[in-house]
């Protein structure tokens, strides 16, 4: 038996039973989908074709199309990639670490999260497979497989595949874990589901679930080992993204503290996608019953605590720059502050490290538009991060006369934009077929005895000695 | 669910028997004197040592060596273990604040009724703090090679134009001031927190609660900022010439999992004593999952530092782990590994299962085996930088920790006393008694 | 199916605890209950219906010693076996650093997915089965105790009784003859 204090904030507002979680979070799904929906959807699908127009670009006619060149070998592309990949960790953040935490907030957006985890792997995938150029037979070399011309394999001494080996492992596991746990809640909807085909699309992906109990105890184990093995897999995944960098001897990117300082990264940069999401999620699909202020609030308090990790990690880097005495490193890092892309790092700081600090103020973590609001400049930010990362690094060679600076192509941007597109189709989709809250999960945290004398929903013991 | 039923519990206080006491006052004891045997055998060893020594030189081996470079002397041995040990408890006992810190800024309910053993934990940091004042003043030259006349001077035969680019950081009024100013403000931070703590349980309410929820944020804050600073000035310069950004996240995963190792011991002690009786085995096998996870997150820590600095293979960050694998013909090479056996093996082969983390005397021997391997992963960290061949393994290493341990659970057992066995009031406490893992 | 020529009642309820004070009443007369068919994780139902844990973690971690080992298998078969290369100047028989990040990702995937393939084995679930209900709102917001019809020394009338007593809100039989 779990018991509440009467102190904690109700996750679910509104003195909700199980049968209006089910009618609420089934509504959108089962009408005919808004204007609204219409509209964004119609955006991004038209930012999908320009994806699709610049890699057909990038195909047909080359690398050349993009702004990397010897010297800044990896650039926009890399940047872009980690960026997704970090946004990719919230959802299993959530769903795994918190549920091991037992932070009953998650339960409510962790369902989304994953979605937005699975969508930002796939977008993450799009720019290692088409740098490597060929994209017709390059993730063939990337794959553990004997090389056509003799016995030469991969190697696996390189991060670049163990990189491959982790984020192929956390889209499955994710895609697993995601699955598994929206079955009940697509039984739920077969069981409602008033035409044919979509009965038989539901029951399809429900597999014949019908909540026997004996099935409910295996599945809550089945969870939890799940969350067991998520919670070092989501660290070992940006991990191991940092070493493609850390391996190297480049100074500003050998570094022993990326491997956590990546993670906390990741981690922040999910939570403020998530909060972008789900700020107007609830809003639209109107959620706020579900989704509280309460629950907003805790993600800023979650954005506040990465974002300082994040900038403890900046300021250790330079700190140990300065301290090893090293010309080079203490040059790396100058550079960053004071070379010719320091309004890159100066917007780093401010998004990531100065502008969450305001979150210290309780007002500010409860206010929507205001958490829209810096949402947005945490995906800023935290894309500035990479960028300071890996362009600042290179393009300053060990060789002056290899000193370049890098700018983007139209195509590089219109790749960029382009995934944003397949996020934002991709999740528009999964709002319209699928359920955006895990009402199973949901349903257990409700005061679900008696749900129907409404008091006692409302006025949860106080106690007294 | 609203209608489990609230548990009455009536305040409970914890009395030391005099059979503990007198046991740890043996412990204390004994520990003491196997010190005093352990130094005066080192002193011996020393003189032994430097007999060798100066044959060597007189043969005309090593010549140029001594001119510049004078080997560790057998102080520098003694002073190493007093900073090990003095560092390895006050890490733990830091612990117990930023545990208490951290439960209250995540509203977490279920450790409320443990919160005292965290809080006792404090008391011991103005002796921990006083230990390590006796270490830097006393130790300095000993320990840290950076602070050795004439390193940081130009004109002077020991100048290291390295060193002297670090001076900005390791110079007096860091290493004087401003650590000793830190580990203070952690043990304000801890009096404020019993503060609160103690007046709720007098006068009751949300409102102190609320208060340590809006301190913790903070304190956490200045944690993370100022163990770095501590950890980089007391330990990391003691291999002067290294550096590794990683350093102070490898000891703060010490300190949460040697602190958890060590709150879960105590909690196990309490309980077996007959106080505490609301703890059952939900809580025992979340202190398990804890040292269980935490463990992990060191290993991930420890693998983070070696696997980079091994790939990168640059001459100026080898050193450090050449000095403890194959320095001085592998005089650590065994400790090492044997590290990582007692501090990932072994908990997590140990206590992968529910049943290993729900089983009193096994939590007993999996928190012993971690604690005393943290002890010999700080021993690795000090050790082969400070003291190099002179180190090992006597009555010294054995007599130090046991008298530090004595202390230390004599401290927080008095500490615990003073107060009532659990906070009555505090208003996560019914979550806590009714705490259920679940499957 | 498992359920052939049997004969079940079902007590229909609309309230979680109701149905594990129904499952603690029934077992304590000697009833055995075959299953409850509820919209969420009750907790405390599985102890109520004396539900043994699960024993899938067995598999995970079988399966996650096969993944541990196929990778190390396979790597060193890969890097010192077949073909070994030397690039960067790391050494190519695997000093252990650099196989330990794909080990540990294989070991994760072949656990995750072990425990889910067997989890669908156990509960007998595949794509496109058809479900077996005994209300539509069973998945929303009823719940129903599953009580199998024995031939012998089985007491319906005390069954019905005790569900009754309980509160549910009605009462079903169906009987399996497939």
């Amino acid at each position: 038996m779990s018991y509440e204090s009467p102190i904690r904030e109700l996750l679910v507002t509104g003195g909700k039973t199980a049968g209006d979680v089910t009618a609420d979070i089934c509504r959108p799904l089962e009408g005919k989908p808004t204007k609204l929906w219409w509209l964004g959807f119609t955006i991004s699908v038209i930012c999908l074709g320009i994806l699709v127009y610049t890699l057909a670009l990038t195909s047909f006619i080359g690398l050349g199309m993009w702004g990397i060149n010897k010297t800044v070998g990896w650039a926009w592309d890399i940047t872009n990639f980690v960026w997704w990949v970090g946004i990719g960790h919230a959802g299993t953040l959530i769903s795994a670490i918190l549920l091991l935490f037992r932070q009953k907030w998650r339960m409510s957006i962790n369902r989304s999260a994953e979605a937005m985890t699975i969508f930002a792997v796939m977008c993450a995938a799009i720019f290692p497979l088409f740098h490597m150029g060929r994209v017709w037979i390059g993730p063939v070399w990337a794959l553990p497989l004997p090389n056509a011309f003799g016995s030469l394999w991969v190697n696996f001494n390189s991060p670049l595949l163990w990189d491959v080996f982790a984020i192929s492992t956390y889209f499955s596991v994710s895609l697993l874990f995601w699955y598994l746990g929206m079955i009940p809640d697509i039984a739920t909807i077969r069981d409602r589901a008033s035409t044919p085909i979509r009965k038989f699309m539901y029951r399809f992906f429900s597999m014949g679930w019908n909540g026997s109990a004996r099935n409910w105890a295996r599945y809550e184990v089945v969870s939890l080992i799940l969350a067991g093995v998520s919670t070092p897999l989501v660290l070992s995944v940006h991990t191991i993204v940092s070493m493609d960098f850390a391996t190297s001897v480049i100074p500003g990117w050998h570094t022993t503290i990326f491997p956590p300082y990546f993670v906390a990264g990741a981690i922040f940069s999910g939570f403020g996608m998530v909060l972008t999401l789900l700020v107007i999620a609830r809003k639209v699909l109107k959620l706020e019953a579900y989704i509280t202020i309460g629950h907003l609030d805790a993600m800023c308090r979650v954005l506040l605590l990465t974002g300082s990790m994040v900038g403890l990690a900046y300021i250790t880097e330079f700190f140990i720059a300065w301290y090893s005495g090293v010309e080079y490193e203490r040059y790396a890092f100058l550079n960053r502050m004071a070379g010719p892309y320091w309004w890159a790092y100066w917007s780093m700081m401010t998004c990531n490290v100065i502008s969450p600090q305001l979150f210290w103020v309780k007002k500010w973590r409860r206010n929507p538009n205001f958490i829209f609001f810096m949402s947005i400049v945490v995906n800023i930010g935290m894309w500035f991060e990479r960028f300071v990362i890996i362009v600042t690094s290179l393009h300053r060679d060990y060789l002056p006369s290899s000193w370049v600076m890098y700018s983007p192509t139209p195509t590089e941007i219109g790749i960029f934009i382009g995934t944003l597109g397949l996020f934002f189709t991709c999740f528009f989709l999964f709002a319209r077929f699928l359920p955006v809250i895990n009402m199973s999960e949901v349903k257990s945290i409700l005061p679900h005895s008696h749900n129907n004398e409404a008091e006692s929903v409302h006025q949860p013991e106080v106690v007294t000695h | 669910m609203a209608h489990v039923e609230t548990e009455h519990l009536t305040e409970e206080r914890y009395s030391m028997t005099s059979k503990t006491r007198n046991i740890l006052f043996a412990v204390i004891g004994i520990g003491l004197i196997l010190t005093i045997i352990g130094i005066f055998q080192v002193k011996g060893a020393g003189a032994e040592h430097a007999a060798e020594h100066a044959a060597l030189v007189s043969n005309g081996h090593e010549a140029g060596l001594t001119a510049e470079h004078h080997g560790p002397s057998w102080t520098a041995r003694v002073w190493a273990n007093l900073l090990l040990n003095s560092w390895y408890t006050l890490i733990i006992a830091v612990c117990g604040v930023f545990f208490i810190a951290v439960n209250y800024a995540a509203n977490a309910g279920w450790a409320s009724g443990l919160k005292r053993i965290p809080e006792s934990f404090g008391a011991y940091l103005p002796i921990g703090l006083l230990f390590i004042l006796i270490v830097i003043i006393g130790g300095k030259q000993d320990l840290y090679h950076w602070a050795h006349d004439g390193i940081m001077d130009p004109d002077s035969p020991n100048f290291d134009a390295v060193l002297k680019t670090k001076e900005w950081f390791l110079n007096p009024v860091f290493y004087y001031v401003v650590i000793p100013g830190i580990l203070l403000a952690f043990f304000l931070f801890h009096r404020m927190f019993r503060k609160f703590s103690l007046n709720e349980d007098r006068i009751g309410g949300v409102k102190f609660f609320n208060k340590s929820v809006a301190w913790s944020g903070p304190f956490i804050f200045i944690f993370a900022f100022g163990f770095s600073l501590c950890a980089w000035m007391l330990i990391m310069s003691i291999d002067s010439h290294w550096f590794s950004t990683i350093y102070s996240i490898y000891n703060f995963a010490i300190s949460f999992v040697a602190g958890l190792a060590a709150m879960t011991m105590f909690a196990l002690f309490l309980k077996g004593q007959g106080y505490l009786s609301f703890i059952n085995k939900e809580h025992i096998h979340d202190l398990g999952k804890f040292m269980f996870a935490f463990s992990i997150f060191w290993t991930y820590i420890w693998i983070s530092q070696y696997l980079l600095i091994w790939y990168a293979n640059l001459p100026e960050e080898t050193e450090y782990f050449y000095k403890r694998l194959d320095g001085n013909g592998g005089q650590f090479q065994f400790q090492f590994w044997l590290n990582l056996f007692l501090c990932f093996g072994f908990p997590f082969l140990g206590l992968m299962t529910r049943n290993a983390k729900r089983n009193t005397t096994w939590l007993y021997i999996v928190g012993t085996i971690i604690l005393v391997g943290h002890w010999n992963d700080v021993y690795l960290m000090i050790m082969p930088g400070a003291v190099g061949e002179m180190a090992g393994l006597g009555l010294l290493e054995l007599g130090m920790p046991v008298f530090f341990a004595g202390l230390f659970i004599y401290v927080v057992l008095q500490a615990f006393e003073k107060a009532p066995t659990f906070p009555l009031q505090h208003p996560y406490l019914q979550e806590s008694v009714h705490h259920d893992v679940g499957p | 199916m498992a359920n052939k020529n049997k004969k079940f009642i079902y007590g229909i309820y609309d309230d979680a605890d109701a149905v594990i004070h129904t499952v603690e009443k029934l077992r304590s007369q000697g009833v055995d209950v075959h299953d409850c068919y509820t919209p969420f994780p009750v907790h405390g139902l599985d102890r109520a219906m004396g539900i043994k844990r699960s024993n899938l973690t067995i598999g995970a971690f079988i399966s996650g010693t096969i993944g541990c080992i196929t990778a190390i298998v396979f790597q060193l078969y890969v890097m010192v076996g077949d073909w070994p290369m030397i690039i960067g100047g790391k050494p190519n028989w695997g000093y252990f650093p650099s196989f330990i990040p794909v080990t540990f990702e294989l070991t994760i995937l072949f656990t995750a997915f072990g425990i889910g393939i067997l989890f669908f084995i156990r509960a007998r679930m595949i794509h496109g089965k058809v479900e077996d209900l005994v209300d539509l709102r069973q998945t929303d917001d009823l719940f129903v105790v599953a009580v199998e019809e024995k031939e012998h020394r089985f007491d319906k009338e005390a069954v019905n009784r005790t569900l009754i007593a309980e509160g549910a809100l009605e009462i079903r039989e169906r009987e399996y003859n497939k």
